[in-house]
């Protein structure tokens, strides 16, 4: 792990907003596939091009795609 | 990151020992600082006039108001030249600096042991029990006082704010992708190897795009504080220190 990234993480997340506490469901249906297969690698290029916007912008669609990578 | 300041530093650094040659990384802050101290004054000039002042803001984005700062820089800057108020007599504060660090970086750490040292000794004159009288005697005295909240929180916003643009700019620089990569490798620790597997790519890739993404972050952040303020003069390791300590409690 490299620890400059952790370090400006540590100190981006300083002024990070209170997690929203939305939930999966809002995420849509179309997007929640794409996201359960892009855990398994079952992505094209293209459909994953299509999917980054929505994982940078929405956390609860990155903790969708984890909870999808690493079942419970 | 105390612990870390005390081991790089001020208190418990030895002088460089004869017996001894440790690698010097930085020789040309090594060579100022020797010719500093062996009594060239256009060296130490240049030591006092990089360092000072953001020697001064280093302190206040830790919350130290800007004169109490301003003393504290003044102190370390004559010590590095000269006898210490306490501690060792006679010897150069600079003679400590082994050339392992940026001299700036060294200064940081100097300054910042000094400015614990310092509180330290506030704190515990401030919890001697204290009369009643003494209640009234309106705690002028640096000496009768602990750390205040206040003192604690106030942060010097133009340069926290002006560290976080630069980062904020320098992640708004990288590729979407790399930038999503970066979240999930450091923010929800999700592996590399696991990234790999979703893009259905190989470990030495994402790896690389990591450290791509990484030299970028570098370069765009120094690049957009020096345009900022270009008085601040920052090296990447100040940078980083800088974070640390606004990532952490004074005490």
């Amino acid at each position: 792990m490299d620890t400059e990234l952790n370090t400006l993480f540590s100190f981006l997340d300083r002024f990070e907003p209170e997690v929203s506490g939305r939930s999966a469901s809002d995420l849509g249906e179309h997007l929640r596939e794409k996201l359960t297969r892009l855990a398994s690698g079952n992505l094209t290029d293209a459909e994953r091009s299509e999917v980054v916007p929505a994982l940078l912008e929405r956390e609860e669609a990155r903790l969708f795609l984890i909870s999808a990578l690493v079942p419970n | 990151m105390v612990a870390s300041l005390a081991a790089s530093g001020y208190d418990a650094a030895p002088a460089m020992s004869e017996n001894r040659e440790p690698p010097i990384k930085f020789p040309k802050d090594y060579d100022v600082a020797r010719r500093a101290l062996e009594g060239d004054n256009e060296a130490g000039k240049v030591i006092a006039m990089k360092h000072q002042e953001m020697l001064v803001r280093v302190l206040m984005a830790r919350g130290v108001k800007h004169h109490d700062a301003e003393d504290v820089v003044a102190d370390v800057i004559s010590e590095c030249f000269g006898a210490r108020k306490t501690g060792t007599a006679g010897r150069a504060l600079l003679e400590s600096y082994e050339g392992r660090s940026a001299l700036s970086t060294w200064m940081v750490t100097a300054t910042w042991n000094r400015w614990l040292d310092a509180k330290r000794r506030d704190k515990y004159r401030g919890e001697l029990p204290r009369f009643k009288e003494e209640a009234n005697a309106g705690g002028d005295d640096p000496f009768e006082r602990l750390p205040d909240d206040d003192e604690k929180s106030a942060l010097d916003k133009d340069l926290e704010s002006l560290m976080r643009s630069a980062l904020d700019a320098a992640f708004a620089s990288l590729d979407a992708e790399a930038l999503l990569i970066l979240k999930l490798v450091y923010q929800h620790r999700v592996s590399q190897e696991l990234i790999a597997m979703m893009w259905q790519s190989n470990q030495s890739r994402i790896s690389r795009t990591i450290s791509n993404a990484r030299e970028q972050i570098r370069r765009v952040t120094l690049e957009t504080i020096n345009e900022r303020d270009p008085r601040l003069s920052l090296q990447w390791e100040d940078f980083l220190e800088l974070c640390q300590a606004s990532s952490e409690p004074l005490f």
